[in-house]
């Protein structure tokens, strides 16, 4: 294969179907993986805060006991408020850029690095936000009109058996472990593939 | 480097090439390589302040377009494709003219069969790179570069042949 050919060849190819934009605005938004990972993360966590915030109107379309009502607007208080530090946290460190003048390996292994960066502290910002959602179900059944006021107020006065402790604790955990299972599994369905697509061209680029 | 926005578009435009080979090494459909050719400029442009001088700018451009190449995600539609010995009917990629170049053509069908960095090192040799400059731009060792360029010119020939077509 006459390889000079080629360039010269390529050299007088037509390039006419390419043309360079009257100003950068023009340009459609990005396509590499971290900046497409970030984009959609902080989305999904802007939303996140969002149902938090409709949360707070649920005691207004359910009758709750006092106490009921007390304690559901301190959990959704405290849940909004670690998801809000998170993404403040996150939205500095989504500004962070990686150099792509770096040579090839090292452009590669800093993304690499990035992605995980990124999907672990999305990963414990979903995480540490659901973790109460539990309880504020727990509360809101509980609280409900039809049951007795002193149900809540015996709970968490652990007025209650060992038997029932002990099966809420075990409930909480087993609902705890199940929220980290499938945090871990979206996370994955949804960005591993970019995390897999960077291993593998590391891959080629290490390769003897 | 501190330049306006008018003299990088003008700089870009006058090494359009760059972009051009890039984009077409690595995508068969036009819309694929346009979208590329724009996200490279893109990148040029948010990491010009990167360019020191102490290269030149084609030089850098090349680094920073196959960095772009390499870790941009699309996933191409592909074509149905059997690669086989059997008689090879021309197979125009988009916007592209095969009884204009038959030679072009069946090298870029080839290249496709290549992986990321494949199509880096390839590219980087036609264009004339020393082992040097390739070894710098890729992350490797000199050694390594010219093992790889010349596994890589095997299979590419070795591609092309089974394509049905032979280089002159």
């Amino acid at each position: 294969m006459n390889l000079d050919d080629i360039k010269s060849k390529m050299d007088s190819d037509n390039m006419d179907d390419q043309t360079i934009p009257q100003n950068i605005k023009e340009l459609k938004t990005t396509q590499l993986p971290l900046l497409k990972v970030r984009r959609n993360l902080r989305n999904e966590i802007l939303t996140q805060i969002l149902v938090f915030i409709c949360f707070f109107s649920i005691p207004i379309f359910l009758e709750m006991n006092e106490i009921a009502k007390g304690l559901y607007f301190i959990l959704l208080f405290i849940i909004t408020l670690i998801t809000i530090t998170y993404l403040l946290k996150m939205s500095t460190f989504l500004k962070r850029t990686t150099d792509i003048s770096l040579n090839s390996k090292q452009v590669l292994i800093n993304i690499l690095n990035e992605l995980n960066l990124t999907l672990e502290v999305y990963k414990t910002a979903i995480v540490s936000g659901s973790l109460l959602l539990p309880l504020l179900a727990f509360v809101v059944y509980t609280g409900k009109a039809k049951f007795e006021e002193s149900l809540l107020y015996d709970i968490i006065t652990l007025n209650i058996g060992p038997n029932y402790l002990i099966l809420y604790i075990v409930g909480y955990l087993l609902i705890s472990i199940l929220i980290v299972y499938i945090t871990n599994w979206w996370t994955n369905y949804l960005y591993g593939k970019y995390i897999k697509t960077i291993e593998k061209t590391l891959d080629e680029i290490n390769a003897a | 480097m501190k330049i306006t926005e008018q003299e990088f578009l003008d700089l870009i435009n006058q090494h359009k090439g760059i972009l051009y080979k890039v984009s077409r090494m690595y995508f068969d459909k036009l819309d694929d390589q346009q979208d590329l050719f724009q996200e490279i400029i893109l990148q040029m442009w948010k990491s010009l302040n990167s360019f020191k001088g102490n290269s030149e700018f084609s030089s850098w451009m090349y680094r920073v377009a196959l960095n772009t190449a390499i870790v941009f995600f699309k996933k191409e539609k592909r074509k149905p494709d059997k690669y086989t010995s059997i008689k090879v009917e021309p197979m125009e990629p988009d916007g592209y003219n095969t009884k204009k170049d038959q030679q072009l053509v069946h090298f870029y069908k080839a290249v496709k069969k290549l992986n990321k960095i494949e199509k880096a090192l390839i590219l980087q040799y036609i264009e004339g790179f020393s082992g040097q400059e390739i070894a710098e731009n890729l992350g490797l060792s000199e050694v390594n570069v010219r093992v790889k360029i010349n596994r890589t010119k095997s299979k590419l020939q070795e591609i092309v042949k089974n394509q049905g077509y032979e280089f002159r």
